[in-house]
């Protein structure tokens, strides 16, 4: 699966702030405003469009579903995925 | 008062035209606070005075608002949370009566029509001087008339936004990567 990817936040910052939940709106190129709902409970995660991606969820990284996408690179980025046609 | 008579309504439309533009720059002459509200839109100012006697239009109130959204966020191990603010609109509403008959109103109403189309360009300015109420160089909020039967009157309301500066959208845009993962095409 190829997709659009967006770096949006870094986890490890994210974490250092303890909070429990922030809303993004983000302008993403190609695909203009998008609202963003970072989650922390025992894991993070990001809601989008409706859709829940756990960030590294059991291990599998990339994780995705139903079009979407979310990946923790080795810099500890989150970056959210669109899936695009190959 | 600034206006010395009556409450001042001074709309400023954009001339497109390099070559009339100093021409219709009258504004600049106005001590005090031409060149601020010629300098940021020159164009074609038109000056209404709202007195009752003079163009049938008369402020009956005049509101100011300013709002202000208050978002916290909710943080865990008991710590306070954070609290951020953004200013959600700084404005003057005036509430307008005018006789059905007054030229002025007519004017009034061609002067709406000619602002909608430059709302998003901002080829225009409202500028608004009561007393101690002064905006300069606004923006238009909201506009709206109610006519009665029972009278010969028009009650218009004005909303007024103090202008704020254009945020550089361009710089804010997330740039993307394609591929099964970032950084692997």
């Amino acid at each position: 699966m190829i997709f659009d990817w967006y770096k949006i936040f870094n986890l490890t910052e994210w974490l250092e702030e303890g909070l429990v939940s922030r809303k993004l709106s983000v302008s993403l190129d190609g695909k203009g405003e998008t609202e963003l709902l970072i989650c922390q409970g025992n894991e993070t995660s990001i809601q989008v469009d409706d859709v829940f991606l756990p960030i590294n969820f059991g291990g599998k990284n990339p994780w995705s579903f139903s079009g979407y996408g979310v990946y923790l690179d080795e810099n500890n980025d989150v970056w959210l995925g669109f899936e695009v046609e190959e | 008062m600034l206006n010395g008579i009556a409450p001042v309504l001074i709309f400023t439309i954009k001339n497109n035209s390099k070559a009339l533009s100093p021409v219709f720059n009258a504004l600049e002459s106005v001590p005090l606070i031409g060149k601020d509200i010629a300098g940021v839109v020159a164009g074609i100012p038109i000056p209404l005075y709202l007195d009752e006697r003079i163009t049938g239009l008369y402020v009956e109130n005049e509101a100011r608002n300013i709002d202000i959204e208050t978002k916290p966020e909710q943080r865990f191990d008991d710590k306070s949370p954070y609290f951020y603010q953004r200013a959600l609109n700084s404005s003057v509403s005036v509430n307008i009566i005018a006789s059905k008959s007054s030229l002025l109103l007519s004017v009034l109403l061609a002067i709406m029509d000619m602002i909608v189309p430059k709302i998003v360009s901002r080829n225009y300015s409202i500028s608004y001087f009561n007393g101690s109420t002064l905006i300069l160089n606004g923006l238009l909020q909201g506009f709206n008339t109610v006519t009665g039967n029972d009278d010969d009157l028009v009650r218009i309301t004005l909303q007024i936004q103090k202008e704020h500066s254009t945020p550089d959208i361009t710089s804010q845009i997330l740039g993307k990567v394609t591929g099964a993962i970032p950084g692997l095409s």
